[in-house]
């Protein structure tokens, strides 16, 4: 069952994909348009490494501070 | 009798133009994404639909009104759908609307039973919220040719009386209710006055001279506290996520609901009644119902509250229904039914749209267009959850560290589209505080969002219809009974004070020696702003000054009353709400201990009492931090490179999430914003530094 609201998912986005392109809602795709999209991929790729790796450095340079576990909360009255 | 039956041609012509319209595939489009939106938003913990609803009007700035209100609506009536998934399955309701859901469809799912719950909730759903959309379809014509009678008198005193449901609105703190209902108008004063042209409240910035924007004003009350107690709370539902087959029993709860149709069709007119008097819908509307149900289904008393399908039948109509009720008295009168309504009522605005008789004259169409799309978006919503209901049951249990991040950044960009400039993300953080402190204080803020918005209509109404009538408006049949309801709406709590008393001299010396609770300062608080505000405002012209030293005394009396009332009143158990009734009904029905020792609160309450105040404060302190510093690093890099950095420093942080989980949620996330926001909506960004001094940069999306 699972799997088949998974494909029914798919398929649907596709069908509305396919829609929007045939009424013209969301044109082809040309090859600008992809080269902008991986691009845009992989610029924010980047960054996000980028950051990663400052804050990973940050959190070896700062233990205590970005590495402390936080304390176990009481848990709510409604769990 | 011919022009009856021109007058309902007319109306069968605008309600099939409508339809057509609506049928337009792009509306239907944002109206099934509405439904998503709604589904997904009732479902997750901690955003409501009524965060949800604020979050998604500044997105609709440039749409036509049939597709802005096909995706607000979309989103309003199926937050009420989605909602009884977490009800059934942990036993805890998404929201304030399914509370009742609990008590039966939950033992249900223990007895393995989920599947049928949660189909009889989804089926009595969209048969309810048909229902509610065919009541206001129905409506119209009776109100039609009333609304053609009413002149600016009467619209003036359909504004009170919307002003006056912070009573109701209020629950349980009429006094604070009324203190915030003022508050909002004197705020709805702020900038230039159209009589005189003076500067009101603009502290010399030039951001205020068009007034405050409505936009974030309601992000900051309504969606930043909800954000910020989800960092304080930082769980999600700690349940049992193995759920066993949702799908089985699906065909049951369908017939249960067929079987059970009159039973609907009572709780749906309990609902969509209800929903229609301003004020008193959410939180009563299913436990009416359900004691309604109680009370009249044949061997309830024994199987009630032990998992009966009909139980569950009962709320779930009724709290669909609602939306359609509540939306009557928005469109017809401009007085909200709910507080979703109350920021709807904010989308007709910035739409151009007068609620009122344009709405039932040249505006039909539109009017119409609501209605279908009420009905539609039930119909698809509770499709939507037939499919769909293991991956929404998942949606119950995402991760607050997952969730806040990618909420912030939009709420961030809902904000700037106000009027794009950097003081709307002020306002948004100065009113994020002022509705978190609210929040956490019990103060309700219905009645502030219902001030900001009817404020304007009222002082203009109020100047047209002296200009014209002079005080003899004050004369008119409808105008003086509206006043008087008006007036019993406001005194309504009070006169229930007293009799719960015992009388006035009981009530009177029912005090003790003043007691201090840090609540107070708020009071204080907010009786220093308002009284600053009228002192300034004494030295405006008399035009000017006449409504706000009129609003601005009456808040001062409503605060000082209050802040009295808390310092010298003896406890009490007392209740008398009629949501408090419906309650205590149903569980001294169910041989339940009574548990409603107190009022009920008309608002979202804060779910982190269990915690210590020294962890909340430190944890508000955090997130409000957390705003500052975002805004700091916007204003360097731009919006999207910050939210990169937020998303790390925030997951990594707060929840020490996985770096596999990170990275790949960041990248989509500043993918999906730079996709829709940048290259699909061009939204104008604000200016950043680097971007300034590096102009070459500015290729980067918000830089």
């Amino acid at each position: 069952v699972k799997h088949v609201t998974t494909v029914i998912i798919i398929l649907f986005a596709l069908v509305m994909l396919g829609f929007a392109m045939q009424r013209g809602l969301i044109a082809t795709p040309t090859l600008e348009q992809i080269l902008y999209l991986v691009q845009m991929v992989l610029g924010w790729t980047a960054w996000t490494c980028l950051v990663a790796l400052a804050y990973a450095g940050l959190e070896k340079l700062f233990p205590d501070i970005l590495c402390a576990p936080h304390a176990e909360d009481p848990p709510a009255p409604n769990s | 009798m011919e022009s009856f039956t021109g007058e309902l041609a007319f109306m069968a012509a605008s309600a099939g133009k409508a339809f057509i319209i609506l049928m337009d595939p792009v509306r239907l489009m944002y109206l099934g994404a509405g439904c998503m939106m709604g589904l997904v938003l009732g479902i997750i913990p901690g955003i409501g639909g009524l965060a949800g609803t604020a979050m998604l009007l500044p997105f609709t700035f440039n749409m036509d009104p049939y597709t802005a209100f096909a995706l607000l609506l979309g989103l309003g009536s199926t937050t009420a759908t989605g909602d009884p998934i977490p009800a059934i399955l942990f036993g805890v309701p998404g929201g304030a609307a399914s509370a009742a859901t609990v008590l039966d469809g939950f033992p249900m799912a223990k007895k393995g039973e989920a599947g049928r719950a949660l189909s009889a909730a989804y089926m009595s759903s969209l048969m309810g919220g048909v229902f509610g959309a065919f009541l206001m379809f129905i409506s119209i014509p009776v109100l039609r040719p009333i609304m053609l009678f009413l002149g600016s008198p009467e619209l003036l005193a359909f504004s009170v009386l919307g002003i006056s449901m912070v009573a109701v609105l209020s629950g349980s703190a009429p006094l604070r209710g009324m203190t915030a209902g003022c508050f909002g108008i004197m705020i709805a004063m702020v900038g230039t006055d159209p009589q005189s042209g003076t500067l009101r409240w603009t502290f010399d910035s030039l951001y205020l001279w068009d007034g405050l924007p409505l936009t974030p004003l309601l992000l900051g009350v309504f969606a930043l506290p909800e954000l910020c107690d989800l960092l304080i709370s930082r769980t999600a539902i700690a349940a049992d996520t193995s759920v066993g087959n949702i799908y089985k029993g699906q065909l049951q709860g369908m017939k249960d609901c067929f079987q059970n149709w009159w039973l609907i069709v009572r709780c749906s007119w309990i609902g969509g009644g209800i929903g229609s008097i301003p004020g008193i819908s959410a939180s009563v509307v299913d436990w009416l119902a359900y004691g309604h149900a109680l009370k009249t289904e044949k061997g309830a008393n024994l199987t009630f509250g032990k998992g009966d399908v009909r139980g569950v039948i009962a709320s779930e109509s009724a709290n669909n229904a609602k939306e359609g009720g509540a939306l009557l008295p928005t469109v017809a009168f401009g007085v909200p039914g709910s507080a979703t309504m109350a920021i709807l009522l904010g989308a007709f605005l910035i739409h151009g749209l007068v609620p009122g008789p344009d709405m039932l004259t040249k505006n039909l169409n539109i009017t119409y267009a609501m209605v279908w799309s009420i009905a539609l978006a039930n119909i698809l919503g509770a499709g939507m959850c037939y499919a769909f209901s293991p991956q929404f049951a998942k949606l119950s249990v995402v991760r607050f560290s997952l969730i806040l991040p990618a909420v912030l950044g939009i709420i961030y960009i809902g904000a700037f589209e106000a009027t794009r400039q950097w003081g709307d993300l002020y306002s948004l953080l100065a009113f994020g505080l002022l509705g978190w402190i609210m929040k956490q204080f019990k103060w309700p803020r219905p009645p502030l969002i219902l001030g900001v918005v009817l404020g304007d209509t009222i002082e203009r109404y109020l100047f047209i219809s002296v200009e014209r009538y002079g005080l003899s408006w004050l004369g008119r049949p409808v105008v003086a009974i509206l006043l008087t309801i008006a007036i019993i709406g406001l005194t309504r709590p009070f006169l229930q004070d007293i009799r719960i008393h015992g009388g006035l001299k009981k009530m009177l010396t029912n005090f003790q020696a003043p007691r201090f609770d840090p609540s107070q300062l708020f009071t204080i608080f907010m009786i220093g702003i308002i009284g600053a505000m009228v002192l300034m405002s004494l030295r405006w012209d008399f035009s000017a000054k006449i409504v706000p030293l009129v609003v601005g005394t009456v808040a001062l009396l409503a605060a000082g009353t209050s802040l009295f009332n808390d310092m010298c009143r003896k406890p009490e158990t007392a209740m008398g709400g009629l949501v408090d009734q419906a309650i205590q009904e149903v569980e001294q029905k169910l041989g339940q201990a009574n548990k409603a020792d107190e009022k009920i609160h008309m608002d979202l309450s804060s779910d982190t009492a269990h915690l210590p105040t020294s962890v909340i404060i430190k944890r508000a302190a955090r997130f409000f931090g957390y705003l500052l510093v975002f805004m700091a690093v916007m204003a360097v890099v731009g919006l999207i490179p910050t939210v990169a950095v937020f998303v790390v420093f925030f997951m990594r942080y707060e929840n020490n999430e996985r770096w596999s989980l990170v990275i790949p949620y960041a990248v989509i996330l500043l993918v999906s914003i730079s996709f829709v926001f940048d290259y699909v909506m061009s939204i104008p960004w604000p200016p950043t530094l680097i971007g300034q001094l590096f102009p070459t940069l500015k290729f980067i999306p918000s830089l």
